[in-house]
């Protein structure tokens, strides 16, 4: 399937129109900005493909059309927020608003929202801090698909840890990861492709070690060792136990399971100018920085790069030139936006200029 | 290689009479208390091992005698500590009790350290957080001796991290990982045993893959992948960038340099109440517990373990029946404590405690 090449504002706007057929207007723009960053980025697991998932579990009422955010604790640099089944992104970004501004007062602030859902990607929230001269974390749980290190059966998401800290450019060192050893989407990638996956992926559903992409698709992730596995167990805790969310096993599965998730979330800010000053942190981050981009690379390598560089590389990239988009997903969201009765005419116009 | 069992007092005891010829006892105490907690819990690479090599370098004055710290920022959540070339345990015991009482008011916070050497191990600190009701984090930049993924020359550390989760009961959930592929102690280990190592676990000082620990040991660590390079460049920011500290290529060696290795270190607190209920999360915590450890293992696993778990039954053990340590180990404590002119009474106990003579 071919590939087109789409203005990011068009692109946002297409789906704004088709989210805010089912979700307040103000809410759609916070979700979509959080899908379009995701594209922007090249990380399209967690792009606009999105907005068919989270649909589909809005009509089925698994996700609420408004999200309804109600303080349980509020306590000085702490807080503790339901969200009552609404959208992640819009809980996320709201709290991590309330954790930049309580950071700015303290030095510190970690904010856990409980009753939550997918939140997009992590590195929008992080990122938000950083623009504030702040280290920013963001960590959420998430379908119970891992097993833990040496394990048969899942009591896991692959539970992610993002960090972001910035450098008084418009770079933003940003360490996004997951604790598996390997994206699911790669073996979704790997069955579509009809290749073997390495042994070390997943295990079958009866926890055998298999290279058969669709087998792993049936059974479980298997975790970055023993350490990945300690670090998702230990983001299950501050995402799950808590701030009072589902965690472990106790975490629906986002695709077949018809029930809310509630999933956690932790946010975290530091303000950076109550450690140092900022231009003393900001040189030495250009020195760091420098160190690592001047490495010598290993054989088999072109280069050696910061956390987060080739997706700011890829945002810088297709800002200017638009984003690169499955043609196939952009023409299902033109006839998800035609059911909803949105006046295509604009988008499939540009679908005609790019052919 | 022949192990004696040794009992924590004994041992503890003789390591602070040596730290204390040359430091002050109250930091003795503190210094001999962190080698040998290592010790109880198994990890015997930042245990009394380590004793020695901290005396040289404090005879070479690399390290003051005595930890004058500084507080050089206070403001609500966060301080800054000057440990001015100190001792690392003891300016992290007075940042963790400081970053402790700061969560007291504010329910979560974060104190920096600079200017500090090695601070031992992350989890002492961070199960101090963890008996007071609290999650704790502790990190800190290390000698320069890990590549970057992908890179040829060094410029981080094997950066390590700490985490702390109180249960109910005496168990600690802990997760203290380093961000190398495996513990430089491995290799040595291997060099000694004059066994091959994997592929992976290092280069040598040309950046060229290598099955030799010789070659190994003087060349650098390989990262725990992309993500384990990524998390110890982000821990580097941490805990020597934020704070004022040396920093990535910028930090000496601790063994081979010869001038102060300036490093930082970042302490965090999370005050569990302020989120839940502490009778809520206890019982959450054993669902988690409970979950993980009772997952049916797969083929070549005897068990699904808890992050911790495994060095608080080790700890358990070498509470009750001694701490197992090579026959070399405890002559050079013997040896040292002779140097420093130790009261006998001590050698005597710690020759008791293993059965005489060795």
């Amino acid at each position: 399937m071919g590939k087109i090449i789409i203005k990011e504002d068009i692109l946002s706007s297409l789906c704004v129109e088709v989210f805010s057929c089912k979700v307040p207007l103000h809410e759609a723009k916070i979700i979509v900005d959080n899908l379009i960053e995701a594209e922007l980025t090249g990380v399209s697991s967690h792009g606009v493909t999105k907005v068919f998932d989270y649909l589909v579990r809005q009509e089925k009422n698994l996700i609420s059309a408004t999200t309804e955010i109600e303080a349980e604790r509020d306590e000085i640099t702490t807080f503790t927020w339901n969200a009552h089944n609404g959208w992640g992104a819009v809980a996320g970004k709201q709290a991590m608003q309330e954790c930049i501004e309580r950071g700015k007062l303290y030095g510190v602030s970690f904010g856990a929202v409980n009753h939550s859902n997918h939140f997009g990607i992590a590195s929008y929230y992080t990122k938000m801090a950083a623009k504030k001269d702040m280290i920013g974390f963001a960590f959420t749980n998430s379908s119970s698909l891992m097993v833990p290190y040496g394990g048969k059966t899942p009591s896991l998401g692959t539970n992610p840890i993002c960090i972001s800290i910035p450098t008084g450019t418009d770079v933003i060192v940003t360490l996004d990861m997951s604790t598996a050893i390997t994206a699911r989407g790669r073996i979704n990638l790997a069955q579509k492709l009809n290749q073997k996956i390495p042994n070390n992926w997943a295990i079958t559903a009866d926890g055998n070690e298999t290279t058969d992409p669709t087998e792993a698709l049936q059974g479980y992730i298997l975790p970055m060792g023993a350490k990945g596995s300690g670090l998702a167990i230990m983001v299950d805790i501050i995402t799950g136990v808590l701030t009072g969310a589902n965690f472990g096993s106790g975490v629906p599965r986002q695709y077949e399971e018809d029930i809310p998730q509630n999933l956690g979330h932790l946010f975290g800010t530091i303000d950076i100018s109550k450690f140092i000053d900022l231009d003393d942190f900001y040189k030495n981050m250009k020195d760091r920085i420098d160190q690592i981009v001047n490495s010598e690379p290993m054989e088999g390598f072109n280069r050696v790069m910061y956390p987060g560089q080739i997706e700011h590389e890829r945002k810088c990239e297709q800002l200017e030139k638009g984003i690169e988009l499955d043609k196939e997903i952009y023409l299902e969201l033109i006839s998800l936006a035609k059911k909803y009765n949105v006046n295509v005419e604009q988008y499939e116009h540009i679908l005609n200029e790019v052919r | 290689m022949g192990k004696l069992l040794v009992k924590q007092q004994p041992l503890q005891s003789l390591c602070r009479e040596i730290l204390a010829k040359p430091l002050n006892r109250s930091e003795a105490e503190i210094i001999a208390d962190s080698l040998v907690f290592a010790d109880l819990y198994g990890v015997h690479s930042h245990g009394v091992i380590k004793l020695k090599a901290s005396l040289d370098r404090l005879n070479s004055k690399l390290i003051e005698p005595k930890t004058e710290i500084q507080l050089e920022r206070d403001m609500n959540a966060v301080a800054l500590l000057n440990a001015n070339n100190g001792w690392g345990q003891v300016a992290s015991v007075q940042a963790m009790d400081l970053c402790i009482e700061k969560s007291r008011t504010f329910n979560a916070s974060f104190v920096g350290v600079k200017n500090s050497n090695h601070f031992g191990i992350g989890r002492y600190y961070t199960m101090k957080a963890a008996k007071e009701g609290m999650i704790g984090f502790a990190c800190s930049n290390a000698s320069n001796y890990m590549v970057p993924f992908g890179a040829k020359t060094p410029s981080i550390g094997a950066n390590a991290f700490s985490m702390s989760v109180p249960t109910k009961n005496d168990f600690i959930i802990t997760l203290d990982m380093s961000t190398s592929n495996v513990a430089r102690g491995k290799i040595a280990i291997a060099q000694r045993d004059g066994k091959p190592i994997p592929n992976g676990w290092a280069i040598t000082i040309d950046g060229e893959d290598t099955t030799d620990p010789e070659e190994a040991m003087k060349g650098y660590l390989l990262p725990l992948g992309a993500k384990g390079s990524g998390m110890a460049i982000m821990l580097d920011i941490l805990s020597g960038i934020l704070t004022g500290s040396n920093f990535g290529a910028n930090i000496p060696s601790q063994f081979e340099g010869n001038e102060p290795q300036k490093l930082g270190h970042l302490f965090g607190t999370m005050n569990i109440e302020s989120f839940i209920d502490m009778d809520k999360f206890y019982e959450r915590i054993e669902v988690k517990v409970n979950e993980t450890v009772s997952t049916e293992p797969m083929e070549g696993f005897d068990r699904v373990v808890m992050p911790g778990q495994q060095s608080y039954e080790t700890y358990q053990k070498n509470s009750r029946e001694g701490i197992p340590l090579d026959k070399a180990v405890l002559e050079e404590l013997i040896s040292l404590a002779r140097t420093y002119e130790v009261d006998a009474i001590f050698i005597e106990e710690l020759l008791s405690a293993i059965g005489g003579e060795i």
